[in-house]
């Protein structure tokens, strides 16, 4: 099995030039936690999820780790005033650029290895130039092999 | 010293030139900040001993073992009593009891620095003191830099006050067999002074300027200090082993022990107190989990140097270094003093420090004879020290303190530029510098 044999093709995508403003309420809307960002071309640059957006909410010192507990501190208001800052910020500035992609004709346990090494429950799946063609989650794997033992 | 060397230099080649030109291609490509220094500085030893300057034993013996030692027992201490919160737990309570008002807040941060930076290294000290930092001027809404700029200086200030506080007082101390209170008693007086002038300073730059609103203070008032403590237990183990490891420090020069066995013997106690009474399994755990803390890098950084020195040392190149430098001050003392405590000042304000003390070192003991015995070079081990640790000062590469501190006002939005530091700063480190002149001058020389 391939990964297109399971790959959902119907995606949700983002924009590259959109700004957060406007991607958020989509994203709730639609419920989903993880959009690939995509250039006109159809191109994938990047993904946004609600957690690389929290990410950019929090002050640096916080995220990088050096400062990773924050129990001590009374409520500042960081976030708030980061959330309002962060309204007109495009989706490049807020993205993850580090890319969990596979080719559409890798094995199932290659994609299956490469989300479970990955932060994300799903791969996007491209073609040679790196256009969108799919995304891969561990349930449609688990739903391709089902389906393949005769278990639907 | 040239009868030492090696028989067979490779391809028949002076040993002399070949080792001068290991140092400075090393020390040149380490300036160059685009390689590993420690990677360079292991290559470079290597090729001392490949290429036949020196035999391997020869290296091995170069090595300052109670530097080394001294090093990785305090990073054991140090990554283990972080974990109990405690640095943060006093830079909190600092702000607090300067009421959040901003010009306070940042004395006593500088304050709690100075002090952690001359017990334990300063990166460390930054690396836990920057980030609650930032979080203070976030809720002030004030801008970070004064901060974190008093923070750098104060870190370097601190570290020369003691044989711990900065490495190449390690380093002098365990070559000219300075002890822990030789220091105490010769250059901490002097500490407090350039601290205080450079507070005055910062306070004329910046001070007059910081201002937050009274709500913003309230908020610095309601941090909760006891919070941040994170293991009870630990903190107690960890107070006391350092209280054991300082007061062994004190007192290891009169039974004749070296800082690194002091340093050693309390890493070892600590990482028993750690995990005593959890089972073997969590043991290992947690004994992995330190010693991946340990930073390795630094300390093959040190070996690597200490045998590419020695290298150049037993070809009686630092002998000729010395004899120069004397030529050049008539073999006038106070001359010497001052030429050594200003050239490494600047010197250390532009390149590692490290790699210039361990250079340093081998040349400033060739000038006994010349002034009359090891205990007339006093002065000279002072004026490297004062001159080294705060020449650090001088730019925003001039310690590693300096860009780890540089690295967070970046992520955090709030860039340092090296011209803008520059600008601040080495005018103030002259000025610490003559204070330090003044000081030699009036204490040892006059």
């Amino acid at each position: 099995m391939r990964a297109k044999d399971v790959m959902k093709t119907e995606v949700i995508t983002a924009r590259i030039d959109e700004p957060l403003c406007q991607l958020l309420p989509h994203m709730r809307k639609v419920h989903l936690r993880m959009l690939p960002v995509v250039d006109h071309d159809g191109v994938v640059r990047g993904v946004i999820s609600t957690f690389s957006i929290l990410e950019h909410l929090l002050p640096s010192y916080v995220t990088s780790g050096d400062l990773s507990d924050l129990s001590f501190a009374p409520d500042i208001d960081l976030m708030r005033a980061h959330f309002a800052d962060q309204q007109q910020s495009n989706i490049t500035e807020l993205m993850e650029e580090a890319l969990l992609v596979t080719p559409d004709d890798a094995a199932l346990a290659v994609a299956a290895a490469l989300i479970r090494h990955g932060k994300h429950e799903c791969a996007m799946v491209v073609d040679e130039q790196q256009r969108l063609l799919g995304v891969i989650s561990a349930g449609d794997i688990l739903n391709g092999l089902a389906k393949a033992c005769g278990n639907d | 010293m040239t009868e030492q060397h090696a028989s067979s230099v490779i391809f028949g080649l002076d040993p002399l030139w070949l080792a001068v030109s290991i140092l400075l291609v090393v020390y040149g490509v380490i300036m160059l900040e685009k390689f590993n220094r420690a990677v360079l500085a292991l290559l470079g030893a290597g090729l001392m001993i490949l290429s036949g300057v020196i035999t391997q034993q020869q290296a091995v013996a170069g090595i300052d073992f109670n530097t080394i030692g001294l090093l990785t027992g305090m990073m054991v201490i140090v990554a283990i009593s972080q974990k109990t919160g405690m640095f943060q737990y006093v830079a909190i309570r600092s702000a607090k009891m300067a009421r959040g008002e901003p010009w306070k807040v940042l004395i006593m941060l500088a304050g709690v620095t100075a002090i952690f930076s001359a017990f334990l290294d300063n990166v460390t000290t930054v690396l836990l003191i920057a980030p609650v930092t930032l979080l203070i001027t976030d809720a002030l809404g004030v801008r970070p830099y004064p901060y974190l700029f008093a923070q750098i200086l104060a870190s370097n200030i601190g570290g020369t006050a003691t044989l711990i506080g900065d490495p190449p007082n390690i380093m002098i101390g365990s070559a000219a067999h300075l002890s822990f209170m030789d220091f105490l008693t010769h250059l901490a007086p002097l500490i407090p002074l350039v601290f205080l002038v450079n507070i005055l300073a910062i306070w004329w730059i910046f001070g007059r300027d910081l201002h937050a609103e009274e709500e913003k203070q309230r908020i610095i008032m309601a941090f909760d200090e006891n919070e941040a403590i994170k293991d009870v237990p630990l903190l107690k183990k960890s107070l006391l082993v350092l209280g054991l490891v300082i007061a062994g420090f004190s007192v290891a020069h009169n039974f004749h022990l070296e800082p690194a066995s002091i340093a050693m013997f309390g890493a070892a106690l600590l990482l028993l107190l750690q995990t005593f009474g959890q089972p073997l399994e969590a043991k290992d755990h947690a004994y992995e989990g330190i010693m991946a803390e340990v930073e390795w890098t630094t300390i093959f950084f040190f070996v690597g140097l200490f045998v590419v020195v020695t290298g150049v040392e037993h070809t009686g190149a630092i002998n000729w270094l010395a004899a120069q430098t004397l030529h050049l001050t008539d073999g006038d003392f106070n001359a010497t003093v001052a030429a050594i405590l200003w050239i490494s000042a600047i010197a250390s304000a532009l390149v590692d420090n490290i790699p210039f003390v361990a250079t340093m070192i081998p040349m400033i003991a060739d000038m006994a004879d010349s002034f009359g015995g090891e205990s007339a070079l006093l002065p000279l081990w002072w004026a490297l020290a004062l001159g080294a640790c705060l020449g650090g000062n001088g730019s925003l590469i001039g310690a590693s303190a300096n860009l780890i501190v540089a690295g967070f006002a970046q992520r955090a939005g709030h860039p340092i530029t090296f011209l803008v530091f520059l600008k601040h700063a080495f005018g103030l480190m002259l000025i610490s510098i003559a204070m330090c002149h003044v000081y030699l001058y009036m204490r040892y020389l006059s």
